[in-house]
Formats: C-alpha cells, structure tokens, sequence
C-alpha cells in the first residue's frame, strides 16, 4: 500500500499488524489510542514508567507513516528559544560587518530578521513541515520541563502556531501528529491532559513480555528469556526497589545473556550481568538473590 | 441510546465520583467511540479511557460503572467516595509510655494516656486563622523559599561559568561603539523548589492545631508545585483543600471533610504509604518539612526505613517539632530519635511565626544554594544536636 493512502486506510488491526512488522509489540489498547490520536487529530500523551517503550512508540509511528520524526527532549530550564525559534546572532553579527565593509548598511535590519538568520527549533520545524504526511513530533519527557513550557505548550497544542515578533505569526500547514511522552516524575497540569488523549503505559505482562525479548534478541534459549522475564517480574513486585527495570532493561539484560553465551541463569551469570537491571547500589543491597533465584528456578551456582 | 446519550451519562457518573471530566472530554469521547464503534467493545472501552480518564489510578471506574449497568444496581457513584482503601486498624498510642521522656509536654505528668486498639477518627471545628499572623507568615515563607530554592528560576545574574548571552554582550559593546570587547556570561539563579509538607495532627498535636491550619495554608502558598498532606494513623492529601482564595472556606473544608484529627500517630506507616503511592513523584528537586512532635507508636524500624528512602529522594528533609522552641529541649521521643540521622533542619515552630526565630534555625544550618548541584552529604545539622 503506498505511505499516503495509509492515513486514509488506517485501522486499529492494520495499525497493530504494521506496528508488529516493526518488531513493535503493542497489546490492542495502544494501538486504538494511537488510531484515535491520528484521526482525530488530537495530541497523545503517554505517561508510563521509565523504559517501557513510550518514546519508541514515536519513533515506529514514524516509520510507519514514513514521515519525518522530529523530537523535542525536554529538560528543565527550557524555554520557547530551545523548542521554537532563535535568531542566529553570530552569523547576524558577521553579516553586519560584511554590511559595514561593504558600506551597504541599507535595509540591513529588515535582512538581518528575515528567515535566513532564523535558528528553526523542533516546534517550529513541525509546523513548516511540507511533506505529504504530516511529520510526528515527540515531545520527550514532559514532566522534566517547568510548568511555564507546559502552559505555553497549552497554547501551541490548541492553535499550532508560533508567532516571531520579527517575522510574524506562522501557522502551521498540515497539523504535525503529536506524541507526548511522560515519566510521571510529576503530575502533568489538568489544561495539558485536557488538551491531549491520555494513555497510560504500564509494564507489559508476561506473555507479552516474552513475546518482545524473542523478536529483539536472538541466540537465547527459550527457557532462559523465561527466566529472565519471571527475575525481572519478581523485581518489579518489590516495593522498596528504587529504580524498577523497564523493558528496554529485560532487552539490555538478554542482550547481555546472549553476548556471553549463557545457557542458565545461574548466580554467577547473574552477578556479572546485575548492572543490566539494577542501576542503584541501594537497590542491589536489597535484593536476596539466592532465594528470587530458587523462585524462578534457577540452580544457585 | 445513542453515542451521545451513552457519553453524557457515563461522563455524569465520573463527575459524581470526583473526576474532571469536562465538556471538552465528553466532545472527544463522542468522537473517539464514534470512530471505533463498529469495532470490538474492548476498543469502545479504550476510546473512553483515553479520553475521559486522564489518572491511571481510576482505571477501574470504568469497569466498575460497566459492571454495574450490565448487573442494573445503576445509580452508580452516589455518593461512594470512600476514604481510601488503607486498612483501618487501631492506632496503638504509646504515648503513656514514652511520657515524661524527654521533651517539655503540655500534658502533666499524672495525665494517664492509654492506648486503644480501635483506630480514633475525629472531625474538629476549627477556628478562623489569625489574619495578621498570616501576613507575618507570607513574609517568612517567601524568604524560606529563597533559602530553600534548588532549581533555576527565570531570572539570571552575570557569572564566569554561565553561557554566553548575545543580548547583553551586544549591548555592552554600545559603548566600544559596537566592537565586542569582552563576551558576557549570565547564569540562571536559583530560586525555586517544590515543597511536600507533611503534618501531623494527631492527638498528641492538639495544642497547636491553629498553627498546624496556619502552617498548613502558609506551605500551599510555598510555590504552585507545594504538596501538602496531613496525618496520623492514615495520611491523606490535603492540598485541593488548601487551594481556594477563601480563609473561610478553607477552614470550613478542613472542619467538615477531613477526619483524622486527634487520632494516634504511625509516622512510618504514613511515610511507607506516601512512598508507595507517590514515590515515584518525588525526586531532588522537592524540599519535605515534616511538622510534628515525634510520638509514634508504630514501628521504629518501618519509620527508619521509610525516612531513609524519602531522604534518598528528596534534597531536604526539615523537621519542625512544636516542643523545640522550649528550654532545654532534647530530641529523645523513638520517633525523633529514629528520624534524626536523616533530618537537616530541626526547628520549632516559631519559624513561621518570628523572623528572628526563622533566622536562627535557617540563617545558620542552610545557606541558598548557587548552583543546581547534588547537595554534599546532609543530617548536619541535626547531628549536630
């Protein structure tokens, strides 16, 4: 099917076959979420725990669509000249002196604030974007942004325009597909939730989970991947564990597996390979791990 | 019954039981199960997730109003607002047991406190909060926030280690008649936080419940992202109370909705609780005060580990004990005692009352920090007791 006759075609079972084409495992729910986000042509802001595929959602949307991925990671501090527009001041500057050697100095500040010195951030290269689809920008982590940005963000989601006092307002050509994406390291504003879909990712069930380690890695015994995912559920069961490993960790962690040949998760293996899951010295302090290893199945040594 | 009316119900239903499901979500709502409505039910289901509930935690509405439509009990969330699904046990008080040991009580020594299995809840009719001492207050909060900020405000000041500003570098080679002469840095102070207050206002906390309402109000003013909860033998957050302009009203919600006043204390249970539900929300960027006297008569061990984890996630923990203005005061309640190897700040209670007081226990313990760096070490000050 050609890329553009895709939006016009698309379906929640289309949509789950393309994403699974893209070793994407999504269950049914994420699919329709994003089915929704599409057609109408709403913002979808996914919060979940950390490394449970929420950026990557974005990026296999965009493949899909064969469209432009455009991302904004958001950090805190940053403001409107980091997500929109900034005017490049030195090259303005080396372009005034050029002017003044010239001894040309005419027009000079209509030339100087035109689109040639303009620095186009993530938010504004959405909205001029003139592809055939529209592009999907990722707005990564929004949680880490003050709540100045998300209230100016309110502003940008509703109208999709930027105004540059210089230049002045741009609205934007075809309404880019919006994906938020948030830790929950702190609640999101209710004007933002009202503004897009919500989707809440959480961590994967066992099947599906297994499902996702036998299409990214290859090389590793089925019985293993088991164990992997039933060590690593245990680990997300325990409440004072700081840090709980995501996907990404369980994909980081048989990658891991595979790279040193192991055939059993016994505790050696798993000593050398800790660091895959557990990022925090605390964390692996808390971990009984000769008992969690008796629980998955595993001999001891 | 149409999309329509099936929408406008269900979107009262959740209105009833405390979610903010306005018009613009009942709109969505329509739209979404309008585009998947030839499809599976579980897709009809995830149209109205995605767009009317917007807090994982209310998931199971959705199943529970299905359910009871598909059973025909109808009527659903009349009312059902419970108090939360933590165990009620009794709150054992030890405090006839810990008396007279240590800090100066306001109770009298032949006071005989004793302890009751069956869990003590209690609403309270509160006074008017002081107006005058409120205004103090504002003024001392302000300056507290200063001296507490960890992250960037908006405003900057001119630094060697800062970041090039083309601004100001421009203007300043106006007077070189345009020739830049020296590049000027700026770097962002600090001068924001996010406060978590956790206040206590258990029975042994009685005597100071218009300054806890004060403390209470004062600390949802510290910053829009200031978290305020309270507790005893439960916690619970307090802060949508807090946010309305009105003295009156405030005082009127903490009276009638709330409670939990003049029951036991489980410090660590209700920081364990806290962690659980919220821990995920906290990192160093937020600043705790804990206001309470430091009778507890849960575990010891639960509230050490509890502080412990709070204190790894948090940039400071201040602690304000009522009875530590007083004369010869001793930290030696187990709940002090336990919680103190965490705690920076150990004050009482005057700080938001006498900015000299204020002074003292933040102009010498806590200096505002220049940078936005991982804080070196901490308990300092209270170790130092």
């Amino acid at each position: 099917m050609p890329k553009s006759e895709l939006l016009d075609n698309l379906s929640i079972d289309l949509l789950l076959n393309k994403l699974e084409e893209q070793l994407y495992v999504a269950d049914r729910s994420l699919a329709t979420a994003l089915y929704l986000a599409i057609k109408m042509k709403k913002p979808l802001l996914i919060e979940g725990e950390p490394g449970c595929g929420k950026t990557e959602i974005a990026k296999v949307l965009a493949k899909i669509l064969d469209t432009e991925l455009i991302r904004l990671q958001c950090y805190e501090g940053l403001d409107v000249s980091d997500a929109i527009y900034e005017w490049n001041y030195p090259k303005q500057l080396l372009y005034i002196r050029l002017l003044e050697s010239q001894g040309s100095m005419k027009d000079v500040e209509s030339e100087i604030f035109s689109e040639k010195f303009l620095l186009k951030r993530p938010l504004l290269e959405a909205i001029l974007s003139e592809g055939d689809i529209p592009p999907v920008l990722l707005i990564d982590e929004i949680d880490r942004a003050d709540e100045e940005f998300e209230g100016f963000l309110l502003e940008f989601l509703a109208e999709f325009q930027a105004t540059i006092p210089e230049i002045g307002t741009i609205t934007a050509k075809q309404q880019p597909i919006v994906i938020l994406t948030s830790n929950r390291t702190r609640e999101i504003g209710d004007g933002l939730k009202r503004r897009c879909l919500y989707y809440y990712q959480s961590y994967p069930n066992r099947e599906r989970e297994l499902k996702i380690l036998r299409l990214k890695v290859k090389n590793v015994p089925d019985h293993l991947l088991e164990k992997v995912v039933d060590f690593i559920n245990l680990i997300r069961q325990r409440p004072d564990i700081m840090k709980k490993p995501g996907i990404s960790e369980s994909i980081d962690w048989a990658n891991a597996l595979a790279r040193l040949s192991a055939k059993d998760l016994t505790r050696d293996v798993l000593l050398s390979t800790m660091s895959c899951i557990i990022k925090t010295q605390e964390d692996i302090v808390k971990l009984d791990i000769d008992s969690m290893l008796s629980m998955v199945g595993s001999r001891g040594t | 019954m149409n999309i329509y009316e099936f929408v406008t119900d269900l979107s009262r239903v959740f209105r009833r039981r405390g979610l903010k499901v306005g018009v613009s979500e009942s709109i969505d709502a329509c739209g979404a199960v309008s585009l998947v409505a030839g499809g599976e039910f579980q897709d009809i289901l995830t149209a109205i997730r995605v767009t009317m509930l917007k807090d994982p935690s209310k998931y199971n509405l959705l199943e529970e109003v299905i359910q009871e439509a598909a059973s025909g009990t109808g009527g659903a969330g009349e009312g059902d607002e419970g108090t939360g699904s933590e165990e009620t046990q009794g709150g054992m008080q030890r405090q006839g047991a810990q008396q007279g040991r240590g800090q100066g009580q306001e109770k009298t020594s032949s006071q005989y406190v004793m302890y009751s299995p069956v869990e003590s809840l209690h609403k309270r009719a509160l006074r008017p909060m002081d107006v005058t001492k409120l205004r103090t207050g504002r003024r001392i909060i302000r300056r507290m926030k200063r001296r507490l900020a960890v992250l960037p405000g908006r405003r900057s000041r001119i630094s060697r280690r800062g970041e090039i500003e083309f601004r100001r570098t421009i203007r300043g080679s106006f007077k070189t008649f345009g020739e830049i002469i020296e590049l000027k840095k700026t770097l962002k102070t600090l001068s924001r936080a996010r406060l978590l207050a956790l206040i206590d206002i258990s029975g042994s906390m009685d005597t100071y419940t218009d300054w806890l309402v004060r403390a209470m109000y004062l600390f949802s003013r510290f910053t829009r992202r200031a978290e305020i909860f309270v507790f005893s033998t439960r916690i619970r957050r307090v802060t949508d109370y807090l946010l309305v302009t009105n003295l009156e009203e405030i005082r009127r919600r903490l009276s009638d909705e709330l409670d939990l006043w003049g029951s036991g204390t489980r410090i660590g249970h209700c920081l364990k609780t806290l962690l659980e539900n919220h821990g995920n929300l906290l990192d160093r960027t937020w600043v705790v005060i804990i206001v309470s006297d430091g009778w507890d008569t849960g575990e010891p061990e639960l509230l050490r580990e509890s502080i412990e984890g709070l204190r790894q996630r948090v940039s400071r923990i201040i602690w304000l004990n009522p009875h530590s203005d007083k004369p010869g005061f001793r930290p030696l309640t187990i709940g002090m005692l336990t919680a103190l190897p965490y705690v920076d700040i150990l004050a009482g209670t005057s700080v938001l009352e006498d900015y000299h007081s204020f002074l003292t226990f933040f102009g010498k313990s806590i200096k505002p920090m220049k940078k936005p760096s991982r804080l070196a070490g901490y308990g300092v000050a209270a170790r130092s007791l």
